[in-house]
């Protein structure tokens, strides 16, 4: 179960037979062998037991059946297998547990407005506010105007183009018509195609630098099956880890080192009296030091 | 005549969750834990009541949200616990009776018991009379009013960031929930309170199952959303499935939860903590508290909080009652302020949810429903850049709205699960994760049963519900009566467990099983095959389309 974004609580209850069962596997090792909880990292992936990003113990005493970890980073999946460890690294596994998620501990980087109009019982309300124009709520470019005839409509993140993931000036909203058992099935892909085009992170504790027996390193994203990052999450590929963190000059002018190969997305936080530039184009900086922005910049090879 | 509605700049959601653990022991004949009702009845749910009845009357145009969980509305309609309830108020009468008597000659006592008296006999005539012992009829009258909007919460309150291991276990609170809810009140939800307002990505598309247009979060949930937002918790976001979510708003919430910052913490308001149950010689209280001599709140108090001092001055209602105005105002100017500056840079009017525990407004702060009342008539009557609105009137005027997944969290301390999951009371979620695969199990081999098997099926369900409830867990981490809140626990379990042995070995024992169903007589119309994946009843048929009341009107 997941606790909070640093802690998550694991308990267990191995019977004698699969006890025996692992200590047989261990042969010679099992009398050096200690039982320990093997957490393996799979945020944003199909996990098969072969290819987590990475993994660490925790040494435990079966008898104490339960477990509070210490973690180190919010919004990572982690399953855990309960079994014995022998000196020479070798694990013997009795049973996995479920996938906990634990919750993101900060704001997110991203920024991808999107907007839905869900239809049914305010429909009747919606034609009434579109008789008032002066009340519409909605204004800004990138929110669907009012005056959408389609009873349902959602700009899917699935849905959209090559053309969106070039770089482009602002337009407006153009949500694409869906029906409504399309929301259902666009959010029961959404987890799945998101874990297979994530991130790829390396575990940063314990000894996971030293992948399982049978568990290769992890795929890069580049290299790795399924849609691209951009198409499924939009807002910045996993190559622009460093964004928002780069090298402030120090005049006061703010210059932000990136690697980018594709659509640069819209919105970061400077430090206070600090400007951004991408590319010699300055972005704007409000007032609470956030700027945003899409600028058009050229593919470095 | 009734206020008119101007146009505001910005909303306010006052949203309260009324909520107690089914407590009902038919098997004693005067049982502790059933007082929670009794004064929670007394203290906030008539309060309230007579709060919102005297704004109808006088025509003040208000809004509330409010969600009475399943477990409460049961024991409000529960014969036994109405007819006890009704022996409990006759004795507190009697006792404010003999306390008007015994402070003839203390005038600093006098006025306070006589306004208590006073109160006790009006609650006792309206409970009896006007409402027929139905509180929660009259709750549903202001709903169909158009003043009220209620929601559900999930059958018994479970917690379900910790049964999401088990999904079917999650679905089947929600659907419950809803579903007594729809008995109860005649019509649909269109909204549900989250348990500890406890939320974790993929339970939206569970509640959208339910048929439910929204639910609530935390702010942090907002905050900490897969995307930045755009109005952050000042506009509803609206999850992948659909649902939308309205996060609560940190500041308003401060204003009256804080203990230190907070309004009910105030030196003019009644001293919760000083009661004659506790304070008057133990033959003179013995008839008012538990026959078995010990000591319990009878309600009434005599002193204000005073300061941080173990030395209590005598309560003053009057000057608590200027208190509550002038909070009340204060208040209202916060939020127009607030809603002054949302709007200068959102291109829509912002909504500002303040939720808060509906025994919050009576029991613990007893002053809380006379600040209600100058809310909503300061609100209607004294400016027009605020206005009380209901979730579905705001989804009604924005029905548009930013699409973001909002992030695991709760209300409670920490902002995500360590009240009900610590050392405390882990011990517990093995068993209760192991039970919930039995009850899949059971009907998924008993698809179709008739019946002592099926009376056997949906017993083990309620006896499951009824374990799973988040108020167990609450009680051991606050470590005030862990004794009750383990055993309630253990015996759920047990008797699930049983049941579960009998229906394996096809032998359910008829006599066992009615003593069982007379204790645990919550949702008589509850349907084991909820447990079924393929589970649709009439439960998860889209809402129809229900009556919105007209702003303005």
């Amino acid at each position: 179960m997941g606790i909070d974004p640093f802690w998550i609580h694991a308990y267990w209850e191995v019977t004698p037979h699969d006890h025996e069962a692992v200590m047989a596997q261990l042969g010679s090792e099992r009398t050096s062998a200690h039982w320990a909880l093997r957490f393996y990292d799979v945020t944003y992936i199909d996990f098969d037991g072969t290819n987590a990003h990475g993994y660490f113990d925790q040494l435990v005493d079966l008898a104490v059946n339960n477990w509070y970890v210490n973690l180190w980073s919010g919004e990572k999946t982690y399953c855990a297998d309960i079994g014995a460890r022998a000196p020479s690294g070798r694990f013997e596994p009795a049973c996995r547990s479920n996938f906990v998620h634990t919750p993101r501990a900060d704001e997110s980087p991203h920024y991808r407005p999107e907007w839905l109009h869900v239809e049914g019982v305010f429909d009747k309300v919606e034609r009434a506010t579109l008789s008032r124009p002066s009340e519409s709520p909605v204004t800004a470019v990138d929110s669907p105007p009012l005056a959408q005839t389609t009873p349902l409509t959602m700009p899917a993140t699935r849905a959209r183009s090559e053309q969106e993931l070039a770089p482009r000036e602002p337009a407006p909203h153009e949500p694409a018509p869906v029906a409504e058992t399309d929301i259902l099935k666009y959010y029961g892909e959404l987890l799945p195609l998101a874990r297979a085009a994530g991130p790829s992170e390396p575990a940063t504790a314990g000894n996971q630098t030293n992948p399982p027996r049978g568990v290769p390193p992890a795929a890069s994203a580049e290299a790795r099956p399924g849609p691209a990052w951009h198409e499924v999450r939009g807002g910045f590929s996993p190559m622009f880890s460093n964004f928002g963190r780069g090298s402030w000059a120090p005049s006061g002018r703010a210059a932000v080192d990136l690697k980018l190969n594709a659509e640069m997305n819209k919105s970061g936080h400077a430090q206070p009296n600090q400007a951004v530039q991408v590319d010699g184009q300055w972005l704007e900086v409000d007032s609470n030091q956030t700027f945003s922005g899409r600028p058009v910049i050229p593919v470095r090879k | 005549m009734e206020t008119q509605r101007r146009t505001p700049l910005g909303y306010l959601s006052l949203v309260l969750h009324a909520h107690l653990p089914f407590v009902r022991h038919p098997e004693h004949e005067d049982f502790l834990e059933e007082d929670w009702l009794y004064e929670a009845i007394t203290e906030s749910y008539i309060p309230l009541l007579w709060v919102m009845e005297r704004l109808v009357d006088d025509g003040i145009d208000f809004r509330l949200t409010m969600s009475v969980t399943a477990p409460l509305v049961s024991m409000l309609n529960d014969e036994l616990l109405r007819q006890r309830y009704a022996t409990h108020l006759d004795l507190l009468c009697e006792l404010a009776e003999k306390e008007v008597e015994r402070t003839r000659h203390l005038p600093q006592f006098h006025a306070t018991v006589v306004m208590y008296r006073d109160r006790f006999f009006t609650a006792r005539l309206d409970y009896a009379q006007r409402w027929k012992r139905d509180l929660v009829g009259a709750f549903g009258r202001l709903q169909q009013a158009g003043k009220l909007e209620i929601i559900a919460s999930a059958a018994t309150h479970g917690f379900l960031p910790v049964l999401c291991v088990n999904p079917a276990a999650v679905r089947a609170q929600i659907l419950v929930g809803t579903q007594h809810y729809t008995e109860v009140f005649g019509c649909r939800p269109r909204g549900i309170w989250l348990p500890e307002c406890g939320f974790y990505p993929g339970l939206d598309a569970l509640v959208r199952e339910a048929g439910l247009r929204f639910l609530f979060v935390d702010t942090h949930a907002v905050h900490h959303a897969a995307s930045r937002t755009r109005y952050g918790p000042y506009a509803p976001l609206y999850c992948p499935s659909g649902v939308a979510a309205f996060a609560r708003d940190g500041e308003s919430s401060k204003q009256v939860w804080s203990s230190v910052e907070g309004y009910p913490g105030d030196f003019d308001y009644r001293e919760f903590y000083r009661d004659v149950g506790f304070d008057l010689d133990l033959d003179y209280v013995r008839p008012y508290i538990h026959k078995d001599g010990i000591r319990v709140n009878t309600g009434i108090k005599y002193h204000r909080i005073t300061g941080p001092t173990e030395w209590k001055e005598p309560y003053m209602r009057k000057w608590a009652l200027d208190k509550a105005a002038f909070h009340a105002g204060n208040f209202m100017f916060n939020r127009q302020r607030q809603v002054e500056w949302l709007r200068s840079w959102m291109d829509r009017k912002p909504i500002v949810v303040a939720p808060y525990d509906a025994e919050l407004f009576g029991h613990w702060w007893f002053e809380g429903p006379d600040w209600l009342d100058f809310l909503c008539r300061k609100i209607a009557c004294d400016q027009d850049t605020v206005a009380l609105i209901t979730p579905s009137e705001y989804l009604a005027e924005y029905p548009v709205n930013q699409v973001e997944m909002p992030g695991a969290s709760s209300w409670g301390y920490g902002g995500y699960n360590q009240v009900w999951v610590n050392g405390a009371n882990d011990w517990m979620y093995r068993h209760l994760h192991a039970a919930a695969e039995r009850m899949v199990e059971l009907a998924a081999e008993f698809p179709t049963a008739a019946g002592l098997q099926r009376r056997a099926l949906d017993q083990a369900a309620r006896e499951l519900l009824l374990a799973q409830a988040s108020d167990w867990a609450f009680i051991m981490t606050r470590g005030t009566v862990v004794p009750y809140a383990t055993q309630r626990t253990k015996d759920h379990l047990l008797r699930f467990n049983q049941l579960f042995a009998m229906l394996k070995a096809g032998t359910v024992h008829q006599g066992w099983l009615s003593t069982v169903e007379h204790k645990d007589n919550i949702f008589p119309k509850l349907d084991y095959r909820v447990y079924r994946a393929d589970y649709r009843g009439s439960l998860t048929v889209r809402p129809e389309e229900g009556r919105l009341s007209e702003r303005g009107t």
